[in-house]
């Protein structure tokens, strides 16, 4: 197992457009790091120059003690000792799970009895015992992935690759493949760089997770921190669905621009500058309760959507043409009731400049 | 990004875009490796005998000559007729393959070989079979005159031209779109279905635009090709004065009306490489936009044709059978009876003709000659075309679009303009009176049928495929052998049935490029032909046909 | 392309040429031995290998090379066979590349000898009893000669047609509208030139050739497919070569051929040797043995009408005096035979 780390990565297209900025990340050894972010982040970029696929124009990528890219050299992606689960599987229709689990054996020359055997331990790994001279065809979709996810392991790789391995499968399944994705890496030690949009799935598996947007790196931190101490309100935004609200802040506390929302001093964590800021309001702050006002006050939302959850009901509002979300253990009213809003706490960030 | 559709077509543009230059890098590898080799061989097969065609042509400047006459007319009918028989071919040849592959037809198995067969009919041998058909005193034509005072219509003119050639090239088609078919996931088909459109809706709206990088292809391989025929406007072309530039071509050579015939003829090969090579831009152009499918393997579902079934099963049996037992059996009546005008009763009946043709002195060379020679062209095409289509698809480089026309260009230029290239070069290169110079002429005029058929169903393979031999240490050339390669290998092997299917009854190349004293089995029917034994030319036909058929079936069992 | 691709691909076209001609090498040996195992069997002549290129059928010139053969041992001919486009084709081609490869040529009409003869790629020979021979086929110059008269004669369907036509003008009749099939003088030679000969004939001209493209004649690109047509009913009249008419009726085609009153053009298939040949002997003994009294009596056994008096004429076919024949002046027709086209194609639009 190895370490991977990034120092000033860049990657700008020959359009201009730059896919990659600015890059410092270290992955520990044995560590797993989800990369999370919206559709176009970057993040399936940054895993592609990991793996060798991309090269970055500027910046070093090194695996382990290897400098695998520096602007100038790659190394390709064969030379790197990976391995990677790829969205659809991608798992050889011409050949059975056994040639096709086999095959980063056969390339790193390791001699035919040893491979049969270190093909039906990794079969038995993902659950396939016995799967070996099965047509990929004959498979389903999550039997599917298991073989790719055999073949990435088998030849014990330095850094597996996962590029929304997960994605493309049913809920349940994904489920527990998610819960035997973890068990098998940390048993193996594998450090593991894991691509996907999906925030519960990033902050399940990861000891780290990295947010992108536009390419570059908005925060990393452990699932916990992520949540509780989001660095940006767009981190905030996209990992917890926090509100984002602009106004300025002084001694007294935050007053919105345009929306009657105002905040004590008591309320705001974060930065404490006085003049333009935004705040990050999570879901689990905001609290509603049926409204008493009989023509509603400056407090008074109508309920947009109510959603049931198993811990609480995530409710959306429009609170005088704002959009609030809010995350409410007790109350699920009906969609165009009126509630009244009132917002425990947030989190205040210097005004983006 | 592209990644969160799932199951769905995704914009290759988009993916290409996603791309970044490399860092600049010379990196010699087998891949390189294999495209340079891949380059010298199109460089020795194609390029060198069409430069030839264009220094003959630059010898003195002809298109004056060309320009004013006839030249125009035919070069008009000639785009003409190629664009609506690749037309009607891809609409016959794609209708068929969904049928056959997509629906629950009684009798598919059948009758996908039928509609095969024309592929082993020499053209000229169909053109004169559907004279007998539909010629002006055919006996449909005959009992019409009868009835009305007039034939029903004949065969002979432009649309006779533009059947016959429909005829003949429509199986390429179906090839290819049957190919690509069988790569379309049946669930995008089942989400039509679900979103409320009918099987048969689904099967249009879905299906079949998925299939156009296949049908795209097609069109251009047979309007290409068909620029080039020779036979089929010879024989129901020229009675009612169609003429083609492939037909003008032999004008210019047999009238001896023009001072240097051959750079005159060179010229029009060079007119008609503008014109394939206008066709290939179309072609790049419309396959800009294609789509990524996914290699879900879940197997289609067959379209019951539920209460239409049997309509559907009559009319598609009539139609198949009409284009292709009916010439046949024209063939076997010619085959059976002594000479033509004999009319058809038991007791005229006869195998001399049979017999003739089985032991006619060039039968017996002609065979093995042209079936080694269509063997030997059907693994060097497979081979490069292999190589070439996987090549231009499968990976990225400048020169990709640049090396699929070089293979696809020698398509266009008549057989007798690329087999006076050839022997022009030949004593240059010692292979004058070889049958190695016919090998030659075959593989420039055919290696394009591979390229298509292998180009077509690797277009829309997801690119991931490779991506994971490299993470799995795979080199880029080791990839390419063990993923690439191996994907394209059944398309591959098809494209050589193909070439060596229409190598096994060439004409035109071998007739003129033929050592003095040897024979191919085309030269052969020619022969018979023109020494009057017309009867045993048509029986010599039937036999190549159903010696093709029956190895066609083998081929499609043991397949299966 | 880098550099180095080229040189790679140029080297592989090297290499590919190399490895190529290396198997022609080794074909082309085998016809050597074989010459030489002929030499033991005949030592007294010299041997020799010539190459015949021919439009004759391929069964006829089999047989007439295998006759030949029999008469010098010593010579081995190879043919090659191909329509006389292709013959062309594979002439001028060879021209451009270098020389002509073959020592004799047997085919077309007198027209394309002329040619050549022009362009001095012919050698001159006059056979050894040329006296013996119809005047009008041997060339003056002595270039070519003539080797069998292949007159267009009317063919028709016996089934199909109860009174035959019996000359030109009978075929301008109204009653064989579109029932007529002819070949294509942009493709024949032979009937290009007989197009010629009729605008020369003063009873025929551009009044009978405008009549007859009025009757909407069908045109078949050779005489094969006309005689085809005409044997099968498909067109139950054909101007046609007279040969292929007599083969048909032979193998029971209901097809009888009619000399018109008029005349009839012809072709005579002539022979000639080309310049460049390294067998001038051999080539010379071909070309006697071709106009020779055994190699005309093939002639007339394989249905043509011969070129000299003392074999007689194919079954089936009149006495040579019985024919009457047209022989214009041959340069006149020569020069006229280009604009002869032209009329045909506006006249048969």
């Amino acid at each position: 197992m190895a370490s991977v780390s990034l120092d000033s990565v860049s990657l700008r297209y020959p359009s201009g457009a730059m896919g990659l900025a600015d890059i410092d990340l270290r992955v520990g050894d044995g560590e797993f790091v989800a990369l999370l972010g919206p559709s176009g982040s970057g993040k399936t970029t940054l895993l592609r120059t990991v793996a060798g696929f991309l090269a970055p124009t500027a910046g070093v990528v090194r695996i382990g003690p290897d400098v695998v890219a520096d602007g100038k050299t790659v190394v390709p992606p064969e030379s790197r000792g990976l391995g990677m689960v790829f969205q659809q599987h991608a798992v050889w229709p011409h050949w059975n799970v056994g040639r096709n689990v086999e095959y980063p054996l056969r390339r790193a020359g390791m001699p035919r009895a040893q491979r049969a055997a270190r093909v039906a331990e990794v079969l038995d790994l993902v659950g396939l015992d016995g799967y070996a001279r099965r047509d990929p065809a004959t498979l389903s979709g999550g039997q599917r992935q298991r073989v790719a996810l055999a073949r990435a392991i088998v030849g014990e790789p330095r850094v597996l690759l996962l590029d929304e391995a997960l994605s493309a499968l049913d809920e349940p399944l994904r489920d527990r493949l998610r819960i035997e994705l973890q068990a098998l890496t940390r048993r193996m030690g594998l450090t593991v760089l894991h691509v996907t949009h999906d925030r519960d799935e990033a902050l399940a598996l990861a000891d780290r997770v990295v947010v992108l947007d536009g390419g570059r790196i908005q925060q990393v931190a452990t699932p916990a921190e992520l949540v509780e101490r989001p660095a940006t309100a767009l981190v905030a935004r996209f990992v917890s669905d926090a509100t984002r609200v602009i106004g300025s802040r002084d001694a007294s506390g935050f007053a919105a621009d345009g929306h009657p929302l105002r905040l004590p001093a008591s309320g705001l964590q974060g930065a404490r500058e006085h003049g333009a800021c935004e705040i990050a309001i999570l879901p689990g702050d905001v609290e509603i309760e049926p409204t008493r006002a009989e023509s509603g006050s400056a407090a008074t939302a109508t309920v947009v959507s109510s959603l049931f959850g198993r811990d609480g009901n995530d409710v959306l509002l429009d609170w005088a043409g704002m959009t609030v979300r809010c995350h409410s253990r007790t109350q699920r009213p009906a969609v165009g009731a009126r509630v009244d809003v009132a917002v425990r706490r947030a989190v205040a960030y210097a005004a983006a400049r | 990004m592209q990644r969160v559709l799932t199951g769905a077509a995704v914009r290759g543009r988009a993916r290409e875009g996603a791309r970044p230059v490399r860092a600049p890098r010379v990196r010699i590898d087998g891949v390189s490796l294999t495209r340079a080799l891949l380059w010298a061989a199109c460089l020795a097969l194609v390029l060198v005998p069409l430069g030839t065609i264009l220094v003959l042509a630059a010898g003195g400047n002809h298109l004056a000559t060309i320009l004013q006459g006839d030249v125009v007319e035919a070069a008009i009918n000639s785009l003409v007729s190629a664009t609506l028989s690749a037309a009607g071919a891809v609409i016959v040849g794609g209708g068929l393959a969904v049928l056959l592959d997509r629906t629950d037809l009684p009798g598919r198995r059948v009758l996908r070989l039928f509609a095969l067969s024309p592929l082993l009919v020499p053209p000229f041998v169909g053109a004169i079979a559907w004279i007998g058909i539909a010629g002006p005193t055919s006996p449909v034509n005959l009992w019409w005159r009868d009835l009305f005072g007039a034939p029903l219509g004949t065969i002979y003119g432009g649309h006779g031209v533009v059947f016959l050639l429909v005829v003949h090239s429509y199986p390429i088609a179906m090839l290819v779109v049957s190919a690509a078919l069988r790569r379309v996931p049946a669930d995008l088909e089942h989400a039509a279905r679900i979103g409320g459109a009918s099987a048969v809706r689904a099967l249009g709206t879905v299906t079949v635009p998925l299939l156009r990088p296949a049908l795209v292809s097609s069109f251009t391989l047979i309007a290409v090709s068909n620029l080039a025929d020779f036979g089929i406007p010879s024989i129901v072309g020229l009675p009612e004065r169609y003429v083609t530039l492939s037909t003008l071509v032999y004008r210019y050579i047999q009238s001896g009306t023009v001072d240097r015939p051959l750079e005159v003829v060179a010229t029009i090969g060079a007119v008609l490489l503008v014109i394939a090579l206008g066709a290939l831009v179309l072609d790049l152009l419309a396959s800009r936009r294609r789509w990524e499918l996914d290699s879900s393997a879940s197997t289609p579902q067959r379209l019951p044709l539920g209460r239409s079934r049997l309509l559907v099963a009559v009319l598609a049996w009539a139609f198949v059978l009409t284009l292709t037992l009916l010439p046949l059996l024209a063939l076997l009546s010619q085959s059976l009876l002594p000479a033509p005008g004999v009319p058809l009763a038991i007791e005229n009946l006869t195998l001399d003709n049979v017999v003739r043709a089985v032991t006619a002195k060039g039968t017996a060379t002609g065979a093995t000659t042209s079936v080694l020679l269509a063997v030997l062209a059907g693994l060097v095409c497979g081979v490069l075309g292999l190589g070439i289509g996987t090549l231009v698809t499968r990976t990225r480089a400048r020169d990709n679009g640049l090396l699929r026309a070089v293979a696809i260009l020698p398509q266009a230029v008549p057989g007798l303009v690329i087999a006076v290239a050839w022997l022009v070069l030949a004593p240059r290169i010692g292979l004058f009176n070889t049958p190695w110079l016919i090998l030659c002429a075959y593989i420039t005029s055919f290696v394009a049928l591979v390229v298509q058929a292998v180009a077509a169903p690797l277009a829309a393979t997801p690119l991931t495929v490779e991506e994971a031999a490299r993470a799995s240490g795979a080199s880029r050339f080791r990839a390419l052998l063990d993923v690439s390669f191996r994907m394209a290998v059944p398309a591959a092997l098809s494209g050589t049935v193909l070439v060596a299917l229409t190598a096994v009854r060439e004409l035109t190349l071998s007739v003129l490029l033929l050592s003095p004293g040897a024979q191919t089995l085309g030269v052969t029917i020619f022969n018979l032909q023109q020494a009057g034994a017309y009867n045993a030319a048509s029986a010599l036909s039937l036999l190549i046909t159903l010696i093709g058929l029956a190895g066609l079936g083998l081929a499609a069992r043991s397949s299966r | 392309m880098p550099r180095l691709a080229r040189t790679t691909a140029l080297s592989a076209f090297a290499l590919s040429t190399v490895l190529l001609a290396g198997c022609s090498g080794a074909a082309n040996s085998a016809p050597e031995s074989s010459t030489a195992t002929s030499t033991e069997a005949d030592a007294a002549a010299e041997p020799a290998t010539i190459t015949l290129y021919t439009s004759e059928p391929q069964e006829k010139a089999d047989a007439l090379v295998a006759a030949f053969t029999e008469e010098h041992p010593e010579i081995t001919v190879e043919v090659f066979r191909a329509g006389t486009g292709d013959l062309t084709a594979r002439i001028e081609s060879e021209r451009t590349a270098g020389a002509v490869q073959a020592d004799v040529l047997l085919a077309a009409d007198a027209g394309t000898f002329e040619d050549y003869a022009a362009e001095e790629l012919l050698l001159a020979y006059t056979p050894k009893d040329a006296d013996a021979l119809n005047p009008d086929v041997v060339d003056p110059e002595g270039f070519y000669t003539g080797t069998r008269i292949i007159p267009t004669v009317i063919a028709y369907n016996t089934a199909a047609i109860e009174k035959a036509p019996t000359s030109w003008a009978d075929l301008t009749d109204a009653e064989y509208a579109g029932k007529i099939v002819m070949p294509n003088p942009d493709v024949s030679g032979a009937a290009a030139y007989n197009s010629a000969v009729w605008l020369a004939e003063p009873a025929l001209g551009e009044s009978w050739l405008t009549d007859l493209a009025a009757n909407e004649p069908v045109i078949a690109d050779s005489n094969g497919p006309v005689s085809q047509a005409v044997a099968s009913g498909t067109q139950p009249v054909g101007i046609v070569v007279d040969y292929l008419v007599r083969e048909l009726a032979a193998q029971g085609s209901p097809i009888a051929v009619s000399y018109p009153s008029e005349g009839v053009p012809y072709v005579s298939q002539p022979a000639g040797i080309f310049a460049d040949t390294e067998e001038p002997e051999a080539s010379q003994a071909f070309v006697d043995f071709l106009v020779g009294k055994a190699g005309q009596e093939l002639a007339v056994e394989q249905s043509y009408l011969p070129v000299r008096s003392d074999v007689g004429t194919p079954e089936g076919a009149p006495a040579m005096d019985e024919i009457t024949v047209l022989s214009p002046d041959l340069e006149k027709i020569r020069s006229t035979q280009d604009d002869a086209v032209a009329t045909f194609n506006s006249l048969f639009q």
